[in-house]
């Protein structure tokens, strides 16, 4: 067959106007979203090694499950792996039964023994969450055993220092709580594909929590980009090298500056945020001249204008005027404390007494507490009081915190929901250690009382007695109740937070 | 005021115009610095009312994120800056100056050793060496105006050493000097008593200009965190507490940015123009 020339031109144009048409359709197919979102985090994720060493954040509540969580909202401790429990001697003893058929992401089945084994690798470190032991009763039931009857044992086993359920094939020996971390198997939402240390992690959905729970992945990778400098992970994401940033919403020192968050929000992008029990406050050094004394302490609460301290975050955090925690934590609404603002009352009691200099010490590694440290300062010298603030690098200021050497420091209390009863235990009981903020005879028994109570209505009003304690006696100066953040580029959808964490499992990025 | 100095210091001021700019500009930010509780308020002063306050008649440089007023620490920072510099200047002169005329005196075995020192020391980028060591210094002892001075005099007298040790290569060959090594005089007297007066000229030069390059060392490290901390002001901790708030208050970076851009400018072309009057002088003699 021969071709002329107006069949020549036809066919090309008919093919040439085909190809632009199916790759419109491409293009409009393929920009509807994109199917990979990337992280940028503070933390490399420490996925080989120590198994106990594994980072508090995203392998914990992206790739990990745990027995139980904790829901602030109603001080209630909630199923998650497990489908119910029975509390025995007096609350030393905890049998869990499990649910029945959940898979690990290698398609293996979650149970008893892979529940001993994961709390087994705290329990050989004696870890300071860790259970006296765990014995295994059937495919289903696993008991917990404790030292102590306290309803803190519920708090250990979901808070975020502690472990996830893992699979026994997590470590090499396979199933040695001793071993060495090779592959994190978990039954959450997505599974580690590949782990890179101190630079990047690639996760995939799990399609055996998917297909439990009914839900479609609407991305096909979950990257996690480690950037350990505050300012570099906002540069990363005004650039666009990564889709999000999160909080190492442990707390403490890695989370995206809230001085930044109002600039981020004027550039357009999201910013979604979260409370949390969790209070940056002053810590005095009280067992050393001039904080003492109650009298002095309680000149520095009065000082204070915690009005001007949330300013400087353009109100993204709350001053914390009502106690130690916010109004929404467990019995501290109904505590009814208010902390005066009253210059004038803190001069009148700092006027007789002669401290000379005061240090003032703030970890450098953020710039908030920078800004925090230099308005306390200043504050504080407004009612007379000489502050030396000194801005010291994280070694060196964990050096002076251990030592004792200081007078005052920038510090939290609380952090997540799941970290909320063991911060209390780590905060404010004994053994004396350098990060406790406050204990005394009164208030260490208050505290000690919360954390036993397993009746909800009765704990509350304990909860009520520990808060008022610590307010007469000044133990702290709180400052402000901080969130949990997440700053993401505009065509990021679906990230929504649980408990405190955000949940990656039904995100997707527009393109 | 040029013929005042011109008198007072018995030296001729060259008839460059960029000479005298220099001077004056050096002579400005030292006069601010110098009467700075004079001229500005208190620097650490907080005012949250006025945070991020443009600049006004009130706040000639506008107010920060804390609501300090940024002129007074713009100019109580240019006290810092002049002060930590200049300190940095005397001592790296002062090592260096000694290392560079014993090995340019001596000869020999000292002179190589020190020579391939210096040589290490200049082929080290030194700014690299200044972040590691405030580093280093920061991380064991704490943040202190020291560390800065200590982390760039450590890599600063390489320069004065050199440039010494050229000078003295051709002043031990003058006759006076074998006069006196005729007369019996002993080494360290012909060194300090007539080696290092005579090469000062130049090394002088060399510290003016030196000064300018010091300020923006001293910027940089502030800037990056590790120079000196706050609330003490300073002109790259300035810049970089501002960094964050460049598109809602520019002038947060603006006011430091211009002292340090002036204050390098302005030592740069005096250490110029002291260098075309030694120059000239060279030739006259």
């Amino acid at each position: 067959m021969r071709l002329t020339r107006r069949d020549f031109v036809k066919y090309t144009g008919f093919g040439a106007a085909s190809l632009l048409g199916m790759s419109f359709l491409g293009c409009m197919t393929k920009e509807t979203t994109k199917d990979t979102l990337i992280i940028g985090y503070a933390e490399d994720l420490k996925l080989r090694g120590d198994p106990a060493k594994i980072d508090r954040s995203i392998p914990k509540f992206c790739v990990l499950e745990r027995l139980i969580e904790y829901d602030l909202s109603s001080d209630d401790f909630v199923p998650s792996l497990a489908k119910k429990w029975d509390v025995e001697s007096g609350g030393k003893r905890i049998v869990f039964e499990l649910k029945k058929g959940i898979l690990f992401s290698d398609g293996a089945e979650m149970d008893a023994n892979a529940v001993k084994f994961t709390y087994d690798i705290l329990v050989v470190r004696k870890h300071s969450v860790a259970p006296r032991s765990v014995e295994v009763i059937d495919d289903h039931t696993v008991a917990f055993n404790f030292d102590e009857a306290w309803v803190l044992n519920f708090a250990k086993l979901q808070d975020v220092h502690g472990l996830g359920v893992m699979s026994p094939k997590s470590v090499k020996p396979e199933g040695d709580p001793n071993g060495t971390l090779v592959d994190l198997i978990g039954t959450g939402p997505f599974k580690v594909v590949e782990y890179v240390e101190n630079q990047y992690t690639v996760l995939e959905p799990n399609r055996y929590w998917f297909e439990q729970t009914g839900l479609e992945p609407k991305i096909k990778k979950l990257i996690v980009k480690v950037i350990p400098d505050e300012d570099t992970r906002v540069l990363a994401l005004r650039s666009g090298e990564v889709d999000v940033l999160i909080d190492n919403y442990h707390g403490g020192y890695d989370y995206t500056p809230r001085n930044q968050l109002s600039a981020l929000k004027k550039d357009g992008f999201k910013i979604l945020t979260k409370n949390i029990p969790y209070t940056w406050i002053v810590v005095f050094n009280y067992r050393k001249e001039p904080f003492n004394d109650i009298e002095m302490r309680r000149a520095v609460n009065y000082a204070i204008n915690r009005d001007e301290i949330a300013k400087i975050f353009d109100g993204w955090v709350r001053p914390a005027w009502n106690g130690m925690f916010p109004p929404e934590v467990p019995g501290m609404a109904e505590a009814n404390i208010r902390y005066e603002y009253n210059p004038e009352k803190a001069k009148e009691i700092v006027n007789g007494k002669d401290v000379g200099e005061i240090t003032l010490i703030v970890n450098k590694s953020q710039s908030d507490q920078i800004l925090v440290a230099q308005l306390v300062q200043q504050q504080l010298k407004n009612v007379g009081l000489n502050i030396k603030l000194e801005t010291l690098e994280k070694g060196v200021y964990k050096q002076k915190r251990n030592s004792g050497d200081y007078n005052l420091r920038i510090y939290y209390i609380g952090g997540s929901e799941r970290t909320f009863y063991m911060r209390i235990f780590w905060r404010f009981l004994p053994p004396e250690k350098p990060w406790k903020v406050y204990m005394s005879d009164n208030v260490t028994e208050k505290a000690i009382a919360v954390v036993k109570e397993f009746d909800k209505t009765k704990r509350r009003q304990k909860f009520i007695e520990f808060y008022k304690a610590l307010y007469e006696e000044a133990g702290v100066a709180p400052l402000y109740y901080e969130v949990v953040a997440v700053a993401e580029k505009p065509n990021v959808e679906g990230i929504k937070f649980e408990y405190s964490e955000p949940r990656f499992y039904s995100t997707y990025v527009k393109a | 005021m040029f013929k005042v100095i011109e008198i007072f210091r018995g030296i001729e001021i060259p008839k460059n115009n960029l000479c005298r700019i220099g001077l004056s500009v050096v002579l400005f930010i030292i006069l601010l610095g110098s009467f700075a509780p004079l001229i500005a308020k208190d620097p650490y002063e907080t005012n949250m009312a006025k945070r991020l306050e443009s600049p006004s008649s009130e706040h000639f440089f506008g107010a920060d994120q804390l609501g300090r007023d940024l002129f007074s620490r713009v100019i109580y920072g240019a006290r810092t800056s002049l002060i930590v510099a200049i300190t940095i200047s005397a001592f790296s002169m002062g090592i260096g100056c000694l290392i560079g005329a014993v090995s340019g005196y001596f000869g020999g075995i000292i002179d190589d050793v020190i020579g391939r020192i210096i040589d290490v020391f200049l082929s080290i980028p030194e700014i690299v060496v200044n972040i590691a060591l405030v580093g280093v210094f920061c991380t064991i002892y704490g943040s202190s105006t020291w560390n800065v001075i200590l982390a760039v005099v450590f890599t600063n007298w390489v320069s004065y050493a050199r440039i010494t040790r050229g000078i003295v290569l051709s002043l031990k060959e003058r006759e006076f000097i074998f006069c006196s090594k005729a007369i019996g005089a002993k080494s360290s007297w012909i060194l300090f008593k007539h080696i290092i007066p005579n090469a000062l000229g130049p090394i002088i030069v060399l510290a003016t200009l030196n000064v300018g390059n010091i300020i923006l060392t001293i910027a940089s490290l502030g800037f990056l965190g590790l120079g000196i901390q706050p609330p003490t002001p300073e002109w790259g901790q300035l810049l970089n507490s501002g960094k964050n708030y460049i598109a809602t208050a520019p002038w947060i970076t603006f006011f430091p940015g211009l002292f340090i851009a002036l204050s390098v400018f302005g030592f740069n072309l005096l250490g110029e123009g002291l260098r075309d009057i030694l120059e000239r002088r060279r030739i006259y003699e």
